[in-house]
């Protein structure tokens, strides 16, 4: 069973500040779901090949490389809240 | 009203595109209020955009060319928050993007713009998309115009009771494990999930990019498949989407005669509600009755089909949900609500290292069982049916408290995603209590072209949809909020 331990270490890997209740709550629900899904393991998928992708005719494609149809610089900055020398101003976070 | 009678009364100058607009503004003014249905609507923009097409259509030499040129011309319609809209705020239905206005539009919003519709706002979901009863919102849930007591089912809730009040003709929404068949059975209108890859997600917000399906919820099954014609086909900004030709689904949408619909035995089991069960018993017999050939078969590998998706979706949901750093858009990581927290803690924890294998991995090994289910089922069979939800439209609160209850109403809808495959939900009449129940017609890849045959003409034979939510709505506070 997943430990209120594991559940701090995960929020962190996933850069998420839980407070101690929120801590408890997640650890319950968290566990519940998981010991849900191991009746997953009542299945034998040895020879099973994965699916990552359900439509078998999906290919990964190239294109030609063309910039016409990108957004400019001024586009993608146009909605910023800040921005400054063809930047977004942000706090900082280092 | 529908499409075609919106056009008719604009080429026969009966009304123009602005009065009809002013119409779907006016009841958006007079109910968003009780229904919150709509985050941001765009009323100014949206007058402008009916003005300049009441005098396309003055100017016009020709309007059945205009019309074949813009098949949606003058159509009052709303986009589900998760599409990005240029220069109009894109929230995803969540705190964290309360703000931030995309400098862009999707793919599906420019066709439809393209189409000539005229775009009257934003519509309530459930943030990013997660959830089966659109209370995940970060905006309060949308509520059920059938009874205001209940939610209007997710997570395109806002879509589903747009259309269903008459706030917009259609709505466009994404199904991801069911939402859009959800709503659109709770609140008596039609909706589609097309086959993955067949509608671009350029631009659309990303829940589970490998089961993420872009559609819409209509009134009427000939409405779903016009607006499917303009938004489908391959886009060069989409690589998983699909190169195969959009055919004309109007073409030849009516007749089921020797149509062999086959019912999952699982889809009809013990946690079925019963008048949900009935409701399908009905809806059997009306296609038999038509001359369609009904068949029982197994999709044995259902009841495992939760446990696969709700280790895919978070594990994808980790990942999609990383870009929002609180630097480049939107707000801190700290906005976040507990759905989405829930399911990025999840899905970190099955893509770690040392639980990659007996999670993410175990659950696309069963995917490949549910998907061969369903390409067995399709070598007997053209289409299936079943009820699109087990339950009739669940009181507010009712499941707050236990998200595994709440999962577990996806059980007859996620498995369609697992499989690609394109689904089409239904009006089949209501409960006891006035609740709207829908059936849930699949296909097999790229077969929408059925669905709409299928519900079409189902739909002319019953014209449940005609019920429409009666004013006052019930549960209203007759003196008012």
């Amino acid at each position: 069973m997943i430990s209120k331990d594991d559940v701090l270490k995960i929020s962190r890997l996933a850069r998420l500040e839980l407070n101690e209740s929120e801590l408890d709550k997640f650890q319950r629900h968290l566990a519940g779901i998981l010991q849900y899904v191991e009746q997953l393991n009542e299945i034998d998928t040895d020879e099973i090949p994965p699916t990552s992708h359900a439509i078998s005719d999906l290919k990964s494609r190239y294109q030609e490389g063309s910039t016409d149809s990108t957004l400019s610089q001024k586009e993608v900055l146009e909605n910023a809240k800040e921005k400054s020398d063809g930047y977004i101003v942000t706090k900082g976070v280092l | 009203m529908d499409i075609e009678e919106i056009q008719k009364k604009l080429v026969s100058k009966e009304a123009s595109c602005v009065e009809i607009t002013k119409e779907y503004l006016k009841n958006i003014t007079s109910l968003n209020e009780k229904l919150n249905a709509f985050i941001t609507v765009t009323s100014e923009k949206a007058l402008s955009e009916a003005e300049k097409i009441d005098n396309e259509i003055d100017e016009s030499e020709d309007l059945d060319v205009l019309f074949s040129l813009k098949p949606l011309l003058g159509v009052p319609m709303a986009h589900k928050d998760l599409f990005s809209t240029k220069d109009i705020e894109t929230t995803a239905g969540s705190n964290i993007l309360r703000g931030y206005i995309p400098p862009y539009d999707a793919t599906a919003v420019k066709r439809i713009k393209d189409a000539g519709t005229v775009m009257l706002g934003k519509l309530n979901c459930d943030a990013f998309a997660h959830g089966t009863t659109g209370e995940n919102s970060d905006f309060g849930p949308a509520l059920n115009p059938y009874d205001l007591s209940r939610p209007a089912g997710g997570s395109s809730s806002g879509s589903g009771v747009a259309v269903s009040a008459e706030m917009a003709v259609f709505a466009t929404g994404t199904d991801t494990g069911g939402s859009i068949r959800t709503p659109a059975s709770f609140t008596n209108v039609c909706g589609l999930k097309p086959t993955y890859g067949r509608v671009s997600r350029y631009g659309i917000i990303a829940m589970a990019s490998s089961l993420d399906s872009i559609g819409h919820l209509t009134r009427t099954v000939k409405d779903s498949a016009r607006v499917l014609k303009v938004t489908a086909g391959y886009d060069p900004f989409d690589s998983t989407s699909s190169k195969i030709k959009v055919p004309d689904y109007l073409e030849s949408i009516i007749g089921v005669k020797g149509l062999k619909i086959g019912v999952p035995e699982e889809y009809m089991g013990d946690g079925i509600d019963p008048e949900v069960k009935s409701a399908v018993k009905n809806a059997l017999k009306v296609y038999e009755k038509l001359g369609a050939e009904i068949a029982s078969v197994s999709l044995p590998h259902t009841k495992y089909a939760i446990a696969v998706y709700y280790v895919i979706v978070p594990s994808e949901v980790s990942s999609n949900l990383a870009r929002y750093d609180g630097i480049r858009f939107g707000n801190s990581r700290e906005s976040f609500g507990d759905e989405a927290k829930r399911r990025i803690m999840i899905g970190t924890y099955a893509l770690s290292a040392g639980y990659y294998d007996a999670y993410y991995l175990k659950a696309q090994k069963v995917r490949t069982l549910v998907i061969q289910d369903f390409k067995k089922a399709f070598e007997k069979i053209d289409i299936l049916l079943g009820p699109a939800m087990p339950v009739l439209p669940p009181k507010l609160g009712e499941n707050s408290d236990d998200p595994l209850k709440n999962y577990l109403l996806d059980v007859l809808t996620c498995p369609v995603n697992l499989a690609g495959l394109p689904a089409l939900s239904v009006p089949a009449g209501f409960s006891k209590e006035g609740l709207p129940i829908g059936i849930q017609l699949i296909g097999d890849h790229f077969a929408e072209d059925a669905l709409f045959r299928a519900g079409y003409t189902y739909e002319q034979e019953t014209r449940y949809y005609e019920q429409k939510p009666q004013l006052p709505l019930k549960g209203e506070d007759p003196d008012g909020i």
